[in-house]
């Protein structure tokens, strides 16, 4: 069951939360994407209209957080310069708690991009290698298929060297194929990045979401994903204390969350990072003065898991999600 | 822990994005929120609170949990 902390987290009007993607291009082509790079560079009239909602939330939030999602949307780094820096001033002369997170590759993440987005708050952001240079330049690859881990690895040694706080958390993916790499990797980041609290490190178990084009990646089971965890963290064994059914119990997605919503490039409002394809997903449309026209009954699809408080549903609205 | 459901169609949300709740349990809930906790979005990641032990599958928190960001729950792994 969901506690009530959560549950006001998710139903506040005092938290407000926008997943923004400038642009849904992409300078990777990773052999497991499932996205598909139609849409370009946000147009102008939704750059004005995410920058006119914020106003409109201004006057009730507490916390804004904006996250920056793609594509890669540090391919469209004026977009978010122009509604990040705004964000920011915003939330400052409001007084409102300004997050600014993104999930990037971190390819052109130099320094001097860094400190600039650091200097308009934007201090989280989540970085994927899928192993050490050898797994990661097989499946992290540039759209000419040249690798990239060379110039990520740059990237994040030159972060380092910022003087502030900032959370980099690096998404280590795991597959059957990969577990030497990414041993390797994790005593390489350990020595790297093992004393700076501002890094952090969390495994993800990957599958190919790209359907047929990908190199297949042998997807591991429960059993053997702990086993190749305590491997490569040279742990005895992965903690047996935590149990996922009743951590799963408390998570509730921002997809099922009201206080949050997906732009897209395009200007259309979804719920949901993963199903860009998927028409269950168009709940509306921001327009340039910053109203949202919105179609109630879709986007409400998405809370179906508030009912009864069904952990599954809250914490994947998509995974029960009627066709 | 929430001690009733909510009808989803009691929530919306108006052309501002501010949520509009038609169940009251859904209204004194939404207003209890106190200590801003942050949010997590597409950036969701090391989020364990409370009773954090050991090394979570997904997330390795193996360390202090109360960071700003080890708030909210726990992501964990879908079991086989």
């Amino acid at each position: 069951m969901v506690s009530e902390a959560s549950l006001a987290g998710a139903l506040s009007n005092k938290r407000f939360e926008l997943i923004i993607l400038p642009t849904e291009k992409c300078n990777f082509r990773c052999t497991y994407c499932y996205e598909d790079f139609q849409i370009g560079k946000m147009s102008r009239s939704t750059i004005d209209g995410v920058k006119r909602l914020i106003e409109y939330r201004a006057d009730e939030v507490e916390d804004l957080t904006l996250s920056w999602f793609g594509g890669e949307p540090l391919l469209a780094p004026d977009v978010i310069r122009e509604i990040g820096g705004h964000a920011y001033a915003v939330c400052k002369d409001r007084g409102i708690q300004f997050h600014g997170a993104m999930t990037t590759n971190a390819y052109v993440l130099n320094s001097v991009l860094f400190d600039e987005l650091m200097a308009m708050g934007h201090n989280s952001y989540q970085v994927t290698l899928d192993g050490d240079r050898d797994w990661h330049d097989r499946t992290r690859l540039l759209a000419n298929q040249k690798g990239t881990f060379d110039v990520i690895w740059r990237n994040l040694i030159s972060a380092q060297a910022h003087p502030d706080r900032f959370t980099i958390t690096l998404r280590l993916h795991v597959h059957a194929d990969n577990i030497e790499s990414v041993r390797m990797l994790y005593r390489k980041l350990k020595e790297q990045f093992g004393n700076d609290s501002r890094f952090e490190m969390f495994f993800h178990k990957i599958s190919n979401l790209s359907g047929d084009k990908g190199i297949p990646q042998t997807e591991l089971g429960y059993n053997e994903y702990r086993e190749a965890l305590a491997y490569i963290t040279d742990a005895k064994s992965v903690a047996d204390e935590v149990n996922a059914d009743v951590t799963l119990s408390d998570y509730i997605c921002y997809a099922a969350r009201p206080n949050s919503l997906l732009v897209r490039a395009d200007g259309r409002i979804g719920k949901c990072t993963v199903a860009l394809n998927d028409p269950r997903n168009d709940v509306g449309r921001l327009l340039g003065d910053g109203t949202l026209d919105l179609d109630q009954q879709q986007l409400q699809r998405w809370f179906q898991g508030y009912r009864d408080m069904h952990a599954q549903t809250l914490s994947c609205p998509l995974s029960t999600l009627p066709a | 822990m929430a001690t009733q459901g909510i009808d989803p169609s009691s929530i919306s949300l108006s052309s501002n994005g501010s949520i509009l709740h038609g169940d009251p349990y859904a209204s004194v809930i939404a207003d209890s929120l106190g200590v801003t906790i942050r949010a997590g979005g597409a950036n969701d990641l090391c989020t364990n609170q409370g009773t954090c032990k050991g090394t979570n599958i997904d997330c390795t928190n193996s360390g202090a949990c109360g960071g700003s960001t080890n708030m909210g729950a726990c992501k964990a792994p879908q079991r086989q």
